[in-house]
């Protein structure tokens, strides 16, 4: 049975305006909008809005179902792209990038979900370092250039180490190299390739350097809290 | 896991499975995956049930041989 809460009406009113947009403009890309009515309740429950208003068993499942989707989705993806380069179609970037897209975020939340800030915004500098390195070495052509790329990635991945000690020195730190690597990457023209590259790039900086200057949720102690 | 939940709901004023829904604001069907054994339902809605129930957590939910594997 439907629940007729707040977040009922939202949905239906995100419903209901895809099809009067879609009727007004016989524009059928305004029809993806019920995407966001049917994902309204589950999206705004594992964000932690709206908790009460889902039931833990249906909650469960929502989790489950969404892994599935998400490997699915996944799999389409990596279909897709690899069907149009073999037509030589570069769209193929466009699914490339909803997978990196995809697999950030799924990454990032699995780590700032646990709580334990400082120590999720060490694993993101890192990775996020590590992965600029990796991506860097495959743009320039001889040996000496690929080592070279890899320099500034490798350089954010040891900031990342370095942020376990100095956590709040190192969030100014990521916030100016971002602010840098964000100019260098909009620098060359802002296109579609440049904004996806700045936000796979840019978010998962910012959020772990935010991460750096909040306090963690998690305390380490192990004794029991004494009796009263 | 062996639960009583059916039994305890019957024993407290033959509650419906929508009233006992109602009391701990889940659905129905909750409380039914709860009562095949399909669903072990969190801490907190445990402790819900047994308190609303007037009964412990214990004597609704008892372990079994196969979950100490």
């Amino acid at each position: 049975m439907l629940k007729r809460d707040q977040i009922f009406w939202w949905a239906s009113g995100v419903f209901v305006a895809a099809l009067v947009l879609f009727a007004i403009t016989q524009n059928q890309s305004w029809l993806t909008l019920m995407i966001g009515s049917y994902l309204l309740r589950p999206t705004l429950a594992s964000l932690g809005v709206g908790r009460k208003k889902i039931d833990e068993r249906q909650m469960t499942i929502h989790y489950r179902s969404g892994n599935i989707a998400f490997a699915v989705m996944m799999i389409a993806c990596v279909i897709a792209a690899v069907k149009l380069e073999a037509e030589g179609n570069h769209a193929f970037e466009l699914f490339a990038m909803a997978i990196v897209i995809g697999l950030v975020t799924k990454a990032l939340f699995n780590v700032i979900l646990v709580k334990d800030y400082r120590a999720a915004a060490a694993k993101i500098i890192i990775s996020a370092g590590l992965l600029i390195a990796l991506f860097g070495s495959f743009d320039a052509g001889s040996l000496a250039g690929r080592l070279m790329q890899t320099i500034p990635g490798l350089a954010i991945a040891a900031v990342g180490l370095l942020s376990k000690k100095y956590p709040r020195p190192i969030g100014l730190v990521i916030f100016v190299v971002t602010a840098l690597l964000l100019l260098m990457i909009l620098g060359k023209g802002i296109t579609w390739a440049s904004l996806g590259t700045s936000g796979i790039v840019g978010v998962p900086l910012i959020l772990a350097a935010l991460c750096l200057f909040s306090r963690d949720k998690i305390d380490g102690k192990s004794e029991p809290p004494s009796a009263a | 896991m062996k639960t009583n939940l059916r039994r305890f709901r019957f024993e407290r004023g033959e509650l419906s499975q929508q009233q006992l829904a109602d009391m701990v604001s889940v659905s129905r069907q909750t409380i039914v995956s709860i009562e095949k054994g399909d669903y072990a339902p969190s801490v907190k809605l445990a402790l819900l049930l047994a308190e609303r129930l007037k009964t412990t957590v214990e004597a609704l939910f008892v372990l079994e041989e196969k979950d100490y594997a």
